[in-house]
C-alpha cells in the first residue's frame, strides 16, 4: 500500500465515535449495570442491549472494513438465545480479526472478568463461499454484563443496519464512511424521525432519540481521498413485538439502508443507473435480455400452435400463459429463452421472460414487470434501487387493461399474482419504459359457501347435509397443494377432523369431492356430504346454522387481551366471504327462536362490512341463513385498532348464535 | 441361382434378425432405467423408487471401506430429496470417487455430475450443535421434469470402526425398493455381529469363504412403499441391518464390544481422569457443602450451583463428541455440552468424596434408536450422571436449569442406560414416571352471570411429572409473550380476558416436580337467552386422544410412549333463581389402552362435572384400532362442550 493511503486510513481511524454507555472505562457505570435486576421499562426482558455500534468503511482502493461492538446486560441467562453464542460470517475471503469478548459478573461485591481466549475461537467452513468464526461467551449467568467486538477486513460490508431488536436497545449507532467520490443514497425508516445535525461533534453531543449527520472531511484536494462520514443514532428502542395482520417485520423495524449508486467527482459522473428509463434500455431492452423483445422466429411454431385454434383474443393469451405455466418447471438456473424452450426447466425469471417473448411473438403488447416483493424494500421512483428487485413477472394488455401473471407459480390462474408481489411501485420493461402501481386491491379472494340440509325420515333431529365451498384464488393455493401432495390424506383429514362446525360430534361425513383441482380457470370447489344429529336439550334442538365461519378468533388480536397496537393493520387482499344455508325442517318440529338480522360496518366508508340474515319461511317450513363479509385491501391505522377489534368481536358474537328448534 | 438367391435372402434375413436382436438388446440395456420398467406395485404410495442400492462394506482391522452405488427414480416433486446426493462425513472419514448420472424418463442419460458443482457444506445451523466436524457432500442435478432417474456412486474410507454403516433398506415409508444388495466383508480373524431389524420375508442371505475373508451377502427385491400410519410404533419404520465389530477403534482409543461391560470400559477409559478441578474451586465446593447434613443435601447444593453457573453449549468436534471436556475447562468457561456438564458435576462431587458415574443414554421421547441389551452397539446420544450413595441412587440431568435434583424427565426416563465405571459398563434402568407421577388435575370454576354475557372463571391446574417438563421452562424462563401465547392456545373460549395468573413450582429436591398454575379470567359468549330460558354453552378444548383415522384397514400396531392421567372438575355456579333443566349424562368407556369417565352431579345449585381420562403406555396390536376409534369418538362426543338449559 502506498504511504499516502496509510496516512489516509490513519486519518479515518482517528475519528472515534463516542457512546454514552461506558463499560470498560468507567467501573462505577459497570457496577451500576451489574447491579441492575431488570429493565425499568421492559421488566420481562431477558437481555438489554446497552449499546451496539457498527461502522462500515468503504473507500476506493483501500481496505473495506466493518467494525462491530456490542455490550449487553443479561437478566435471564437461561433464555437469551443467540446473545451468548456468537457467529460471525465471513465472505469473499475476508479476514475476521481483533475479536475480543469479556463477561463481567459480580461475585461477593467484586467485579470478576471472564475473557474469551484465542483457543476458544471456533472456525467453520460453512460452504465454498462462507466461513464462520464462532465463540461462546464465557461465564454468562444471570446478572452478567457482556461486551464483545470484532473487525471484518475486506469481507462482509454492512450496508443495512437494523436498530431494533427483540429486546430493548438503549443505544444503537451505524456509521458509514466512504469517499466523497461515491454516490450514496441512504434510506432510513424509523418510528421516530431522524433529526439531522451539522457534524459528528454535534451528533455526539446530542441526546435525541433519533439523530443523524453527514460530515465531509477534507484530507486532500483530490475528492478521491476525502471522506464523507454518515452516522445514525437511535436511543431507547422498544423491543420489536409481532402483531397479527401487520406488514412484514422487515418493513417495520427501525433501520437504515445504504444504496451505492456509482462514482462521481470533479469532471466525471458515473452512476450505476442514471434513471429507470436508462436501466430499462441499457440492461433489458438493448442489453442482456434484448432477445425477449426481438422477433424470436424460433417461437413461431409453438406460438402458432397455441393460438390457431381460437379467434378469441383473450383465449389466445390464456392459451399461451397456461401452456408455459403447465409445461415449464422452476429450478435455479437462469438460462436464455431459446434454451429454455426445449429444456422446459429454468429459473422463475427465465420462465416469465419466455412467456413475455411468446406473447409478443403472438402480437400482444406484453412487458416484463420488475417487482420488489413485500419482504424487501419497496421500489422507489427516484432512488433506482435495483438491488431491491426480487421478481420478474409479465403484463399483457387486453382491451386497454393490463393483466399481470406469473407462469412460474403453478397454483394461480391467469391475471393473478401472489399477494406478496402487490407491493406498490413496479417497473414495466418494454420499448417505451413505464411504471405501474401494483396495489393490494388487485388481489381479490372470494369464498362462497352453500349448505343444504334435508330431514331424514322420522327422527326429528337427524338430517342430511351438503356443504359446497368455492374457494377464492388465494385460499385455493394451499388446498390445491395439499390435494396434489396426497389426495388420500386430504380426504382422510376432512372425513376425520371435519370442516368447521362439522368438527363437532354429531356430524358424520360420508363423502368428499374436490373439483377443478387442475383447472385454474374454474374455482376450486369442495363438496362434503354427510349426516348430522342436532344437539338435543330436553325438548329442544340447538342448531348452529353457520357451518363455515370466516374466523373463529378475532383476527386483529388472536383473542389476546390487547389494549392497543403499535403497527397498522394490514389486509393484503380484497376478501369476500358469502355464505348461504338452506334447511328444510322436519314436519315434527317448530322453530322456537331464530337469530336477529344484523348489518354493521367498520369506518365511515364501509370498507369492511358484515351482513347477516336468518329467515324462517313458514310456508315452506324452512330456514334461510346468510352472511356476507366484505373486507377491502386497506391499511387500518393502529389507533383504530379498538374499533376494528370490537367490529370483529361483534361478528364472532353474531355468527355464533344458535337457532332453537322445538319438537311439536 | 435360385438357391443362391434364397441363401442370400436367408443371409439378409439372418443379418436383419441379428441386427434387430442386437439393437433390442442394446436398447434394453440403454433403457434399463426407463421409468416404464418399474413394476406398478412399486409405484403405489411411492414418491421415489430405489432401482438399485448396492453396497460393499469391507471392514479392516481399524476402519472400513464402503463402496456404494444407488440408482433412484424420482416420480414426483415431493420425492426430489431422494434425487440428491447427500453424504455425511467427519474428520475420520474420507469420501472419494463420487460419480453421478442423470437419466430422463426413457432412461437416456442427459447429464453427469460435475465435480466443481459438488458442494461441501458444514452441518452448522441445522441442529442445536454449536460446533462439530460433521460435513456434507451435496450434489443436485436440479431436475424438475418427472419422472427422472439418478445414479450415484461413491467410496467412503474410515479410520475408525466404532460406528459401522448400517444397511438401511427403506429409509422412508414413501420409498419403494426394486433391488437392494449389501455385501459385508471382514477378515476371518475378526468378530463381527449383526442385527436384522424388521426385514421383510423375501430377503436372501449367503455366507461365503473368500480366503482370509468372510463375506456375507444380503439381497432383497420388491419392498413396497406404504402409507404412514399415525401413532406408529417407532421401530416399525426401521427396516435395516446393523453391524458391530468386536474390536473397536475411536481416535487413538481401542477396546472391545464383546459385552456391555467391555463396551462401557472403552468409554470409561476415554473419559477417565478429566474430573480434576482447580484448588480454589475445590475449596469453594467444600465451603458450600460443609454445613450440609448429609450426602444427599450436598449433591442438591452442588446441582443448584451447576444450574445457576453453567449453560449448555454443544461442542462435539471429533473425539469431543464422545470425550468430555476437562472439568477445569468447564469451570473456567461456565459452559459445556451434556458430557462436559455431567463430568463437571462429577468432578464437584469428587471434590467432596462423593462417587458418581457418567452414564450413556439414548435420549428422546420418540427415539427408536434405543439401547438393546442383546446387541452391544452404541445407540447413545446423551450423557447424564448417576450418583450412588449407600442407600440411594441419584440420577442427575446436568443440562437442565429447571429440574429439581433427582428428576430426569421425559427425555431420559424409563430406559436402559450404560453406567461407565472403573469396573466397566453396567446396564441400569432409569426411573419411569408413570401416571401416578405424571398427571394433570384441573379444576375449572365458572360463575354464570345471567344478565350480562361476561362470566368469571378460575382455572386451577396441577401439572405433574413429565406433563410439567416443557411448561416449567416456559413459566420459569420464558418471555411473557410466550406465556401469553401458551395461555391463549389452551383457552377454549371465543372471547376472554385473563385478569391474573400465578404459578407455583415444587422444587423440593428428590421429588417428582409439579407446577400449580392458577388463572383468573372472564369469558363471553357462554350463554344465550332463549325466551325465559338461558342456554349455557361452555366449550372444552382438551386433546385427550390423538386422531388416527384412516380410510384403509390398519395393519400396523399403534404405540403410546407415555402413561398419562388427566382429571378435570368443572364447578359451575348457577345464578340465584335459576334451575338446571337438563344435567349432562353420566358416561364411561374403558379399553386396554385407556379409560374415560364423565360424571355430572348437581349439588346446592352447583353443577359438578368430574372427568377422568387415563392413557396406558404400550404397543397395541392393529386389531385394537376399531376400539381406539370407538373410544376416540366417545370422548369427542362427551367432552367437546358442556351444554345445558337454565330456567327461572
Amino acid at each position: 500500500m502506498k504511504p499516502i493511503f496509510v496516512l489516509f486510513f490513519t486519518c479515518i481511524s482517528l475519528v472515534s465515535f463516542s457512546q454514552p454507555y461506558k463499560i470498560e472505562s468507567n467501573k462505577d457505570s459497570l457496577m451500576h449495570y451489574l447491579n441492575a435486576k431488570s429493565n425499568k421499562l421492559y421488566p420481562d426482558a431477558n437481555v438489554e442491549v446497552l449499546y451496539e455500534i457498527g461502522t462500515t468503511e468503504n473507500v476506493p482502493l483501500g481496505d473495506r472494513t466493518y467494525n462491530y461492538e456490542i455490550a449487553f446486560k443479561v437478566y435471564n441467562a437461561a433464555d437469551i438465545g443467540d446473545f451468548a453464542d456468537v457467529v460471525i460470517p465471513n465472505v469473499n475471503n475476508g479476514i475476521i480479526k481483533k475479536i475480543t469478548a469479556i463477561c463481567y459478573n459480580l461475585e461477593n461485591g467484586k467485579i470478576v472478568e471472564s475473557k474469551l481466549e484465542k483457543e476458544n475461537l471456533l472456525n467453520d467452513k460453512l460452504n465454498n463461499n462462507v466461513d464462520v468464526v464462532k465463540f461462546s461467551i464465557p461465564g454468562i449467568k444471570d446478572g452478567s454484563v457482556v461486551k464483545y467486538s470484532y473487525t471484518c477486513l475486506n469481507g462482509y460490508s454492512k450496508r443495512k443496519w437494523i436498530f431494533q431488536r427483540d429486546v430493548p436497545v438503549a443505544y444503537s449507532r451505524f456509521n458509514y464512511n466512504t469517499s466523497t467520490f461515491s454516490i450514496i443514497t441512504a434510506s432510513a425508516k424509523t418510528s421516530v424521525p431522524f433529526k439531522t445535525v451539522e457534524n459528528l461533534k454535534k451528533l455526539d453531543a446530542s441526546k435525541l432519540e433519533a439523530v443523524s449527520t453527514v460530515e465531509k472531511k477534507t484530507f486532500n484536494i483530490n475528492d478521491f481521498e476525502n471522506i464523507e462520514y454518515r452516522s445514525w443514532i437511535r436511543r431507547n428502542i422498544a423491543p420489536f413485538e409481532s402483531e397479527p395482520l401487520m406488514e412484514d417485520e422487515n418493513q417495520l423495524k427501525d433501520a437504515v439502508t445504504i444504496y451505492f449508486n456509482g462514482y462521481s467527482g470533479e469532471g466525471f459522473h458515473r452512476p450505476l443507473v442514471v434513471s429507470w428509463e436508462e436501466y430499462n434500455d441499457k440492461y433489458w431492452v438493448k442489453g442482456n435480455y434484448q432477445s425477449v423483445f426481438s422477433k424470436n422466429n424460433f417461437l413461431n411454431a409453438t406460438v402458432d400452435n397455441l393460438v390457431k385454434s381460437t379467434d378469441d383474443t383473450l383465449l389466445k393469451i390464456k392459451n399461451i400463459f397456461y401452456y408455459v405455466q403447465d409445461n415449464y418447471t422452476v429450478n435455479n438456473n437462469r438460462i436464455p429463452i431459446k434454451d429454455l424452450l426445449n429444456a422446459k426447466q429454468g429459473s422463475a425469471g427465465s420462465i416469465n421472460l419466455l412467456l413475455c417473448a411468446m406473447l409478443r411473438n403472438a402480437g400482444f403488447n406484453s412487458s416484463i414487470v420488475l417487482i420488489a416483493n413485500k419482504y424487501s424494500d419497496q421500489l422507489n421512483p427516484y432512488l433506482y434501487n435495483i438491488e431491491d428487485l426480487t421478481n420478474e413477472v409479465v403484463s399483457v394488455e387486453y382491451k386497454g387493461t393490463l393483466f399481470f401473471m406469473d407462469a412460474s407459480f403453478k397454483e394461480l390462474p391467469f391475471g393473478y399474482l401472489n399477494s406478496y408481489l402487490y407491493n406498490g411501485y413496479a417497473r414495466v420493461v418494454n420499448e417505451v419504459a413505464s411504471s405501474v402501481e401494483l396495489g393490494t386491491m388487485l388481489a381479490s379472494n372470494i369464498n362462497n359457501v352453500n349448505v343444504n340440509i334435508e330431514p331424514i325420515a322420522e327422527k326429528n333431529n337427524e338430517y342430511s347435509f351438503s356443504i359446497k365451498r368455492s374457494y377464492g384464488v388465494y385460499d385455493a393455493i394451499a388446498i390445491r397443494k395439499l390435494w396434489k401432495s396426497d389426495s388420500s390424506s386430504f380426504e382422510n383429514t376432512i372425513l376425520d377432523k371435519g370442516y368447521d362446525v362439522t368438527q363437532k360430534s354429531g356430524y358424520h361425513k360420508e363423502s368428499v369431492v374436490l373439483e377443478n383441482v387442475n383447472d385454474l380457470e374454474k374455482p376450486l370447489v369442495l363438496t362434503i356430504k354427510g349426516k348430522m344429529v342436532i344437539d338435543a336439550n330436553v325438548n329442544q334442538l340447538i342448531l348452529d346454522p353457520f357451518f363455515v365461519k370466516p374466523f373463529t378468533i378475532n383476527p386483529v388480536n388472536d383473542n389476546k387481551d390487547v389494549k392497543e397496537r403499535k403497527y397498522d393493520i394490514y389486509f393484503d387482499n380484497v376478501s369476500r366471504d358469502n355464505y348461504t344455508l338452506n334447511m328444510k325442517l322436519n314436519d315434527n318440529v317448530t322453530v322456537e327462536k331464530t337469530i336477529p338480522n344484523t348489518r354493521f360496518q367498520f369506518g365511515k366508508n364501509g370498507l369492511i362490512k358484515y351482513n347477516q340474515q336468518v329467515m324462517y319461511d313458514q310456508s315452506r317450513h324452512s330456514l334461510l341463513c346468510k352472511y356476507n363479509l366484505e373486507n377491502a385491501a386497506i391499511m387500518v391505522p393502529a389507533n383504530e385498532y379498538q374499533d376494528l377489534a370490537g367490529f370483529y368481536d361483534e361478528i364472532i358474537k353474531n355468527i355464533n348464535q344458535k337457532i332453537v328448534i322445538k319438537n311439536k | 441361382m435360385l438357391l443362391k438367391i434364397s441363401k442370400l435372402k436367408y443371409l439378409i434375413s439372418l443379418i436383419f434378425v441379428c441386427a434387430l436382436m442386437i439393437q433390442n438388446g442394446w436398447s434394453k440395456s440403454k433403457n434399463h432405467y426407463a421409468s416404464s420398467n418399474i413394476e406398478s406395485a412399486l409405484l403405489s404410495n411411492a414418491e421415489a423408487v430405489i432401482r438399485l442400492d448396492s453396497t460393499y462394506l469391507s471392514i479392516t482391522a481399524s476402519g472400513y471401506v464402503l463402496k456404494s452405488k444407488k440408482v433412484i427414480t424420482i416420480l414426483k416433486e415431493s420425492g426430489r430429496r431422494w434425487g440428491r446426493f447427500v453424504e455425511m462425513y467427519k474428520e475420520s472419514t474420507k469420501i472419494s470417487d463420487i460419480k453421478g448420472k442423470l437419466y430422463n424418463a426413457d432412461g437416456e442419460e442427459i447429464s453427469s455430475l460435475k465435480k466443481n458443482e459438488l458442494r461441501d457444506v458444514s452441518t452448522f445451523g441445522n441442529s442445536f450443535i454449536f460446533h462439530n466436524d460433521t460435513r456434507l457432500k451435496i450434489y443436485d442435478f436440479d431436475q424438475r421434469v418427472y419422472p427422472y432417474t439418478v445414479e450415484f456412486e461413491h467410496t467412503i474410507k474410515s479410520t475408525e470402526n466404532l460406528f459401522l454403516p448400517s444397511w438401511n433398506i427403506q429409509s422412508s415409508t414413501n420409498l419403494s425398493v426394486e433391488k437392494s444388495v449389501f455385501v459385508l466383508s471382514y477378515p476371518k480373524n475378526e468378530q463381527v455381529k449383526w442385527r436384522e431389524n424388521n426385514l421383510p420375508a423375501q430377503y436372501t442371505f449367503n455366507q461365503n469363504d473368500k480366503g482370509n475373508l468372510q463375506e456375507l451377502k444380503w439381497e432383497i427385491e420388491n419392498v413396497l412403499a406404504y402409507k404412514q400410519a399415525l401413532l406408529l410404533e417407532n421401530k416399525t419404520n426401521d427396516v435395516s441391518v446393523d453391524f458391530v465389530k468386536e474390536s473397536i477403534v475411536l481416535g487413538a482409543y481401542s477396546g472391545t464390544s464383546s459385552s456391555w461391560n467391555t463396551f462401557g470400559n472403552f468409554f470409561y477409559t476415554i473419559n477417565k481422569d478429566r474430573d480434576e478441578l482447580p484448588d480454589a474451586m475445590v475449596a469453594k465446593i467444600k465451603m458450600m457443602t460443609d454445613t450440609c447434613a448429609n450426602a444427599k443435601d450436598k449433591v442438591a447444593v452442588l446441582y443448584q450451583y451447576l444450574q445457576r453457573n453453567t449453560r449448555y453449549v454443544a461442542n462435539e468436534y471429533g473425539l469431543a463428541g464422545w470425550q468430555t471436556f476437562p472439568a477445569s475447562e468447564v469451570n473456567k468457561l461456565g459452559y459445556g455440552d451434556c458430557k462436559g456438564l455431567a463430568n463437571y458435576m462429577k468432578a464437584m462431587l469428587k471434590a467432596i468424596n462423593i462417587p458418581s458415574h457418567l452414564v450413556l443414554v439414548s435420549a428422546g421421547e420418540n427415539s427408536f434408536v434405543k439401547m438393546d441389551e442383546q446387541f452391544v452397539r452404541s445407540a447413545f446420544n446423551h450423557m447424564i450422571l448417576c450418583v450412588l450413595l449407600d442407600k440411594d441412587t441419584i440420577w442427575v440431568e446436568s443440562t437442565s436449569s429447571t429440574n429439581p435434583i433427582g428428576y430426569l424427565g421425559s427425555f431420559t426416563q424409563g430406559r436402559n442406560v450404560l453406567l461407565l465405571t472403573e469396573n466397566g459398563g453396567i446396564v441400569a434402568q432409569t426411573p419411569y414416571y408413570d401416571k401416578n407421577s405424571s398427571y394433570l388435575n384441573r379444576k375449572i370454576e365458572i360463575w354464570i352471570e345471567p344478565n350480562a354475557d361476561n362470566h368469571k372463571l378460575t382455572w386451577n391446574t396441577v401439572y405433574s411429572g413429565v406433563l410439567q417438563d416443557d411448561l416449567v421452562s416456559l413459566y420459569k424462563i420464558g418471555a411473557q409473550s410466550r406465556i401469553k401465547n401458551y395461555q391463549s392456545m389452551i383457552m377454549p373460549y371465543k372471547v376472554f380476558n385473563i385478569a391474573n395468573f400465578e404459578t407455583k413450582f415444587n422444587e423440593d429436591p428428590y421429588t417428582v416436580p409439579f407446577l400449580n398454575e392458577k388463572i383468573e379470567m372472564s369469558a363471553k359468549q357462554l350463554t344465550e337467552h332463549i325466551g325465559d330460558q338461558l342456554l349455557v354453552h361452555i366449550p372444552v378444548k382438551e386433546s385427550l386422544m390423538s386422531k388416527i383415522y384412516q380410510k384403509e384397514k390398519r395393519t400396523v400396531p399403534f404405540e403410546f410412549v407415555i402413561d398419562k392421567k388427566h382429571k378435570y372438575q368443572f364447578v359451575i355456579n348457577i345464578p340465584q333463581g335459576y334451575k338446571i333443566q337438563n344435567i349432562p349424562t353420566v358416561a364411561s368407556i374403558s379399553k386396554p389402552f385407556g379409560k374415560f369417565e364423565i360424571n355430572p352431579t348437581e349439588e346446592n345449585n352447583t353443577l359438578l362435572i368430574d372427568v377422568v381420562f387415563e392413557q396406558n403406555a404400550g404397543i397395541y396390536d392393529a386389531k385394537h384400532y376399531d376400539a381406539y376409534n370407538e373410544m376416540y369418538q366417545f370422548v369427542e362426543e362427551h367432552f367437546n362442550s358442556i351444554q345445558f338449559m337454565l330456567k327461572k
